[in-house]
């Protein structure tokens, strides 16, 4: 089964870099075999080809959900889109949202599809870093990660 | 020439936030009139972007890098702004391999960006994605048939793509469907032309995928593929042997089939859906001109040679048009301070001078946040701004002291001017389809079709391209890259230099300064800084501001009007992104005030 690890959201802008950047570490770790890691910066409807290259697909996104910063959240199929229905569920809501439905409606869903979400606390410092517990969170989330790929 | 109609804020307060189908946020506040005429328009940044600070003391090599990553859509030509800003101050002369390389990567972007742009962002501001479901099949098929011989057009086909549109809206999944206006009075496509539309709005999305293969080839990887300051970083080798991912005779062939596919996607499905719907929308050449009937710029893209940027030696001609003049093109220099600047008056923004422009080479990006008295703020939010004092995170660009509009419709109203041969057959070749005059270009349609002809165009020049690229190659040159000036030994202690590019959106300019071989100075000015400026010193209205005056609305509620004035320039503020709360704000907010 071909496998893809897609981290999305801007470098520049503090926390909402996570997705990158645990996407930089799980390169660095070396255990998710096969699957392709890829950095999507926030392309939106533009990573298209990508999410319909493999059969199973996680993505790694920065969300505001009101939980501790740093907190992770794992969200699998329709608990993705589900959720984003009723109220935004990452800060490229609209854009991941269309990307996804984009997808279905060429009916190229991937066959398994993933959402590794973190807490983030602040978006707003551009050419900052990640704050500390989100920085301090990457281990943990890059485990779940390989777990949900193993 | 036309005159801007002078902006009344007595009427009824519009608020749209944020503008949806674009890429970043964009907020538009309006009044209209008791007669629902939009008689002021105030556009609005509401995002910070300060990309110029984050660039002070780096590696100017390294510029290029950061350029891509803030927009998350036109990242290639945010890099190729930024290698040519370094190249121009430190005298660097690229070889032909790489300027033809960085051509087809700019074509191919154009190519696919309108394309994107047309079928998914912006269609559905004509299509009923609803009506489309009571189409009948087979009068779509005869309809599509009468209009183009692309093979995809059997009843059978229409009928699936029906049934897989109710089944998706039907199983509540409405994605990109959400927030149309579906059923407003604005929308006149006869029920078969929207499932035409929708079913190739389907076949754009999967045609997309195919057209950014381009970018692997040469640039290793999307979606962020990968440049460099003297040229090109792949390696070109046609007899198989060498590096791995080195430029083969397979990969061009690969490339040369994608370009000859995205000729034929362009010329038997966009040109001719385009035409088709704006033939039932000629009542929008009526609106949404603002100033494109008066102000346009380019500074010219796709040199045929390397390192030469004289006018004849650009595929698509550099120049401005100032009072709807088109009998002269104003040359433009982005390195003269008196061609360029930038005002902070409405900004958010600080300079030690207020009042006075600065040239990018001074450029300050110092935030300021300060509303005007008729300025509210509920708790963070931004309940409405005050346009006669600083509104916009968005500067305020001018040429020679004018707004400009800049994008497809300036660089082929441009062209036309100069008398570009390719560029006047399209466009007369549409304007005769449509049986429209020439001035219809200066409007919300005109804008629309420009983008589709351009997209024709950049296709045509995409399968040239390749073919040249192919010719030199077997001419025996395979150098993609000039390593003379890489060491920062070999910079002088200072140099200034200025980046020009065509994006699809319009006119990007990237000015560097080295000092010591570091960036002691970066700006950039955008091609969405031009068309959604505020006001200036001078109280002058922005573009887009420009462009909304005037038009009637149907419903204030549903403001289908103005997105689709403002969808025609494709906005961009990608560099933004918004946050929105745990509780869930509402997606999009119309407030009537």
């Amino acid at each position: 089964m071909t496998t893809l690890i897609l981290g999305v959201g801007n470098l520049l802008w503090a926390d909402e870099g996570v997705g990158p950047r645990l996407i930089e570490l799980l390169r660095q770790r070396g255990r998710t075999g096969d699957a392709e890691l890829v950095d999507g910066g926030t392309q939106g409807l533009y990573l298209l080809p990508l999410l319909t290259s493999a059969e199973q697909v996680v993505l790694l996104d920065a969300v505001d959900l009101g939980r501790a910063p740093g907190d992770i959240v794992v969200l699998e199929g329709e608990g993705i889109s589900s959720l984003g229905q009723g109220r935004p569920l990452s800060l490229h809501q609209s854009s991941l949202h269309d990307l996804l439905a984009a997808a279905a409606l060429i009916g190229q869903t991937p066959a398994r599809l993933g959402l590794i979400g973190i807490q983030i606390a602040d978006t707003s410092t551009w050419g900052a870093g990640l704050t500390p517990n989100v920085e301090a969170a990457l281990p943990k989330a890059a485990v779940m990660v390989e777990q949900w790929v193993g | 020439m036309t005159v801007l109609p002078t902006p009344d804020a007595s009427g009824r307060r519009v608020i749209i936030d944020p503008i949806t189908r674009i890429e970043g946020h964009l907020r538009i506040e309006i009044n209209v009139d008791d007669r629902n005429v939009i008689r002021n328009a105030v556009s609005v940044g509401t995002m910070w972007r300060g990309l110029e600070n984050i660039l002070k003391d780096r590696d100017p090599r390294d510029a290029w890098a950061f350029a891509q990553r803030v927009c998350g859509v036109c990242t290639g030509i945010h890099a190729l702004a930024s290698l040519r800003s370094v190249e121009d101050a430190l005298a660097i002369k690229i070889p032909e391999n790489a300027n033809l390389i960085r051509n087809i990567m700019t074509l191919t972007l154009y190519a696919q960006d309108h394309l994107v742009h047309f079928y998914h962002l912006h269609a559905l501001d004509w299509v009923d994605v609803v009506s489309a479901l009571r189409a009948d099949p087979a009068a779509t098929s005869t309809l599509a048939q009468s209009i183009s011989s692309w093979p995809k057009s059997s009843p059978g086909y229409f009928k699936d793509i029906q049934a897989r549109i109710a089944k998706f809206v039907g199983s509540g999944q409405l994605g990109p469907f959400r927030n149309g206006y579906w059923g407003h009075p604005g929308y006149k496509l006869p029920a078969e032309a929207n499932l035409m539309a929708v079913a190739h709005y389907l076949e754009a999305l999967e045609f997309q995928r195919e057209m950014v293969k381009i970018h692997t080839v040469f640039g290793g990887k999307n979606p962020h593929p990968h440049w460099v300051v003297g040229g090109v970083p792949s390696a070109i080798n046609v007899h198989n042997t060498g590096a791995v991912g080195a430029i083969n005779m397979e990969r061009l062939n690969l490339v040369v089939e994608i370009a000859r596919r995205t000729q034929e996607f362009i010329t038997q499905v966009y040109v001719p859906d385009l035409l088709t719907i704006a033939s039932f929308y000629k009542d929008w050449v009526q609106w949404g001109g603002g100033l494109s009937s008066m102000n346009l710029m380019s500074y010219g893209e796709f040199p045929g040679r390397a390192n030469d940027t004289s006018n004849d030696n650009m595929g698509m001609p550099r120049g401005a048009i100032i009072g709807g003049d088109l009998s002269r093109i104003h040359e433009v220099d982005l390195k003269d301070p008196s061609h360029i600047q930038e005002f902070v008056d409405h900004s958010w923004y600080k300079y030690p001078d207020e009042g006075k422009g600065l040239h990018p080479f001074d450029g300050i990006t110092e935030c300021d946040f300060r509303l005007g008295p008729a300025g509210k703020i509920d708790k963070d939010f931004l309940t409405q701004v005050d346009e006669t004092a600083k509104y916009s995170y968005v500067k305020a660009p001018r040429f020679k002291g004018e707004a400009m509009e800049v994008g497809p419709l300036a660089r082929l109203v441009i062209g036309y001017a100069a008398g570009r041969a390719d560029i006047r057959q399209l466009v007369d070749g549409a304007l005769k389809k449509l049986d429209v005059p020439l001035s219809a270009l200066f409007s919300t349609l005109g804008r629309t079709a420009a983008r589709g002809l351009e997209a024709q165009w950049a296709a045509d020049r995409l399968v040239t391209t390749v073919n040249d690229l192919i010719a030199n190659i077997r001419n025996g040159d395979i150098n993609t890259c000039a390593t003379e000036k890489w060491e920062p030994s070999s910079w002088p202690a200072t140099a200034k230099g200025a980046g020009y590019c065509e994006a699809p959106r319009g006119a990007l300019g990237h000015w560097v300064v080295i000092k010591d071989g570091r960036i002691a100075n970066y700006q950039c000015v955008v091609p969405t800084t031009w068309n959604a400026s505020p006001r200036d010193a001078k109280g002058k209205i922005g573009t887009y501001e420009a462009a909304l005056m005037g038009t009637p609305m149907a419903d204030p509620s549903r403001p289908l009007e103005v997105l689709r004035t403002i969808h025609s320039f494709d906005p961009c503020l990608a560099c933004a992104t918004h946050l929105y709360g745990p509780d869930g704000e509402p997606i999009v907010d119309v407030k009537v005030v």
